[in-house]
């Protein structure tokens, strides 16, 4: 596949607008790599409660991690 | 000599058969999130709870959250490339993008076979189950005990398979019919059904907590927990492995994307939104199903496990275990038939949405003459891609009906795996590439970490999958067998045939002998097409090669073919004069006319098509394009696609000449310059090498070692001769900083210079370097610049790394 074929597609933009570097992300770096540095770290704690309150925990932060990491990727996408 | 002139014709890819009818765009967020819902919340949660269980015990809820985190991290790729590349084919079409060779063959045809074999998987299991209900619900028959291994028991006192057969085959052919309708109708029936679903597993999940809650009898909630991973971590990866299809749903959204409204802003929101739907309930499914069962005494009698190990015995119920779970925690047997209706509701909108990406795909494949072109064929009435629908149906109910859809539920999962992993490595190239050419709507952050730990983490679990399961290796390998013979016998010929410029006149020569080295010489301009021609017949004995004479006329994108005649003419005139000039010389040469918006691709095209050995190709001398480009864009493009050997020639070599000056660094390309002096050279010819030496070699060491690699000679006092006409060859040494200077000091001498390509390397293809330009600018007599093709597995491995490496996009 080739640039005739994306813009066979429709799909680029016009030349006036290529700047050589891609687009930067607009997803909040710092809270996407917290909200999942705390899912990541929820998954050692539910190993390391073996089925106890530590457990229970890890299944919290992961829940937490979740719904902050989606939010966090979908902020990026409304600002697009 | 006899000459065939056909009008000038559209290249197949500019060619239009008709008005272009598209895929309708009437998809919303919620109709793609609910493709995405029900794609992912599938027959996989019911039949695959229990086995899994099995495997992590407890830990089955780490098992989704793991894979919940390698999901999002591919589809946030997923979001960024559906955002900017919405169109049918998904993450077979980014490979296309982003890797090169047969890798999007393979992954469209991986891609294909995995989601119609997961739909044959939910066809089989909705049969099943409906009979399982009959079974066991109405009282209709026996169901399996198990002790009759893959059974279905009977029904109606016959046995119960025919029936689970027929099942299959009505469920499937009426999504077919549904998929028929167009996508507004799939959207609309997959809502509802997906809907649905979701209510009966929120119902389950409902009473299991209460039952959680209200727990009595041998055993605490919470030690059946304890311990967390029986199996080791081991078992989790066992466990994601076996579940991983669960998760795929995020693809069947990308596949819709020339049928998404606003796709840009709509897609990469529907993959988070339906991950976000899906990974809590999977997490919570499993939290009830082992928290909330309870082993009967009779069981605990027979099988002496512990109480609180309610994971053995959801693992020992397997596909059903999350049915009598069910049952166990919903009073007046409830639990049975809402199972049944949730697993029924499930199975149909799986299927539904992989019938519905199994067409997309090969729609796409076929749009790219992957498959024949019958496939990219939209229907006007119902706007939707009819005959890849109907092979994509074909494949779904010969599995269904015909294989063990249990073995080929792995290497689903394992093509999955690895169509992900290229996915995620294509998003990087696309990136590099395409970065600033495209309208992104959502972009990932943390590139390129994120794509690379998510490829890693994928061909790590396809790769133990495939390595603890022989039988879904052998189908795995068998099907990627199976697609290469497609892609080498079929679809690169398709593809390439396809591609490759239009050709507007063809010259055969006088003879009808076919010669097994073919001379290409694209020759553009009257004045120096004749010495090129030339040129290129002094290299091979008039009955041992062939020579072709091209000339591409060059079309302006803003110009139509169909007002190219003039230019064909013109053409034609440059081709024939060197053509007339090869026969006053008693040389028999083709000619070839070709149409084409890009000439450096064309020349490139002829010398695959037509099997060429050596391009003879002229230089101005003076380098065109961006300032990246060596000798130009249209010799860089000639020279960075193919391999042939090639004698770039700047100005008029002499007839015979006197004296030939050939600097060397690279024994093999010296060998090659010297067999090209031969060619031109007279009994009188005086040959001379020079090597530029740097300050720290030694002369005797390097004189030793090019009479040894150039010349095989290891006498220090045998003369120096060329191979083929024993002329005599002179050495000589230069100690200078200034390569340049050097060389074009001693040309002063000669009335021609040959200069090898430079030494490359598996990984880097470089034939001219800014060495070659620089004597070029600085020496104005005949100068001709020569290169030993690569040969095939070098040259492939420094395409594909070039490709992988590059920043420019292709062309």
């Amino acid at each position: 596949m080739s640039l005739s074929d994306l813009e066979k597609m429709k799909l680029l933009r016009p030349k006036s607008e290529w700047t050589g570097k891609a687009d930067k992300s607009r997803v909040n770096l710092i809270l996407a790599s917290l909200t999942a540095a705390i899912g990541i770290a929820g998954c050692v704690f539910m190993i390391m409660g073996n089925g106890h309150f530590l457990t229970w925990m890890g299944l919290l932060m992961f829940a937490v991690s979740l719904i902050g990491f989606s939010w966090t990727n979908l902020r990026g996408v409304w600002k697009a | 000599m006899t000459g065939t002139e056909s009008a000038p014709v559209m290249p197949p890819q500019s060619q239009s058969s008709g008005p272009v009818t598209e895929l309708a765009r009437d998809m919303r967020l919620f109709d793609i999130t609910m493709v995405g819902v029900g794609a992912m919340i599938g027959a996989g949660i019911f039949a695959l709870t229990g086995i899994a269980a099995g495997h992590a015990g407890p830990a089955l809820i780490l098992a989704f959250c793991l894979n919940g985190i390698l999901t999002l991290m591919t589809a946030m790729v997923y979001a960024e490339l559906g955002s900017a590349i919405p169109a049918a084919g998904g993450g077979y079409l980014w490979v296309r993008f982003g890797l090169p060779g047969p890798s999007a063959f393979l992954a469209g045809w991986m891609d294909w076979l995995a989601h119609a074999v997961a739909g044959s998987l939910y066809a089989v299991i909705f049969g099943t189950y409906i009979v399982w209900g009959l079974q066991v619900i109405f009282g209709l028959g026996e169901a399996p005990t198990g002790a009759d291994g893959h059974g279905h028991g009977t029904l109606f006192g016959m046995p119960a398979w025919p029936y689970v057969k027929g099942l299959t085959l009505f469920i499937c052919l009426i999504f077919l019919w549904i998929n028929y309708r167009g996508s507004k109708e799939t959207g609309k029936a997959g809502n509802i059904i997906t809907v649905a679903k979701i209510v009966v597993i929120a119902i389950f999940i409902a009473a299991g907590l209460i039952a959680m809650l209200r727990a009595t009898g041998n055993v605490a909630v919470s030690e059946t927990y304890i311990p967390f991973m029986p199996n080791g971590f081991s078992g989790v990866l066992v466990a994601m492995g076996l579940t991983f299809i669960a998760f795929e749903g995020y693809e069947i959204i990308v596949q819709a994307g020339e049928e998404v409204e606003n796709p840009r802003r709509n897609i990469p929101r529907a993959v988070f939104y339906s991950l976000l739907i899906v990974i809590p309930i999977y997490i919570l499914v499993a939290i009830v199903c082992i928290g909330a069962m309870r082993i009967p005494e009779d069981v605990l009698a027979d099988t002496g496990w512990a109480a609180s190990e309610t994971w053995r015995y959801l693992a020992g119920l397997g596909e059903t275990g999350v049915a009598v779970a069910a049952n166990d925690f919903l009073p007046w047997g409830l639990g049975g038939i809402l199972l049944v209706i949730g697993a029924i509701l499930s199975t149909m909108s799986a299927l539904n949405a992989t019938t519905f990406s199994s067409t997309r795909v090969s729609f796409a494949m076929g749009r790219d003459h992957y498959l024949p072109r019958g496939m990219a064929k939209i229907s006007s009435k119902t706007k939707t891609p009819t005959v890849a629908l109907m092979a994509s149906g074909v494949i779904i109910i010969t599995v269904a009906l015909a294989l063990d859809a249990e073995r080929v539920a792995g290497a689903t999962c394992a093509m999955f795996l690895l169509v992900f992993a290229g996915v995620n490595v294509s998003s990087i190239t696309i990136r590099r590439k395409y970065g600033d050419k495209l309208r992104y709507g959502y972009v990932v952050p943390g590139y390129p970490v994120v794509p690379i730990v998510a490829a890693v983490g994928q061909v790590g679990i396809a790769v133990w999958l495939l390595a603890s399961q022989p039988m879904t290796l052998a189908l795995t390998a068998g099907w990627i067998t199976a697609g290469l013979a497609v892609y080498f016998l079929y679809a690169r010929g398709q593809e390439h045939e396809f591609r490759s410029s239009a050709i507007a006149f063809e010259q055969s020569a006088g003879t009808s002998r076919e010669s097994n080295y073919r001379i290409l010489v694209p020759v553009a301009n009257p004045e120096t097409a004749g010495p090129l021609v030339d040129l290129a017949t002094r290299l091979v004995a008039p009955d041992s090669g062939d020579v072709i004479a091209l000339n591409v006329v060059s079309i302006p994108e803003q110009t139509p073919y169909w007002s190219t005649r003039r230019f064909v003419e013109e053409g034609r005139k440059v081709v024939e004069t060197a053509t007339n000039h090869a026969v006053e010389t008693g040389h028999d040469v083709r000619g070839l006319v070709r149409l084409s918006r890009d000439p450096g691709k064309s020349i490139a095209d002829t010398i695959r098509d037509r099997k060429i050995n050596a391009l003879v190709m002229g230089w101005s001398g003076r380098r065109h394009g961006p300032r990246a480009r060596i000798l130009g864009t249209e010799l860089d493009t000639v020279l960075r696609n193919t391999d042939a050997d090639t004698i770039v020639v700047r100005g008029k070599a002499p007839e015979t000449p006197e004296r030939i000056l050939i600097p060397v660094a690279n024994p093999k390309q010296a060998q090659f310059a010297i067999h090209v002096a031969e060619s031109l050279a007279g009994p009188s010819t005086w040959i001379e090498l020079l090597r530029v030496l740097r300050s720290e070699e030694n002369e005797d060491r390097i004189r030793e070692d090019l009479r040894s690699g150039i010349f095989n000679i290891s006498d220090p006092a045998e003369p120096v001769r060329s191979p083929n006409l024993g002329l005599p060859i002179d050495l000589r040494f230069e100690s200078s900083s200034d390569v340049v200077g050097s060389i074009v000091n001693a040309a002063q001498a000669a009335d021609l210079l040959i200069i090898g390509a430079a030494a490359e390397t598996w990984r880097q293809r470089r034939s001219f370097t800014a060495l070659h330009r620089g004597v070029a600018a600085a020496w104005d007599g005949p100068l001709l610049l020569v290169k030993l093709r690569s040969g095939r597995a070098r040259f492939t491995t420094q395409q594909v790394i070039d490709f992988m490496t590059s920043k420019e996009p292709e062309e």
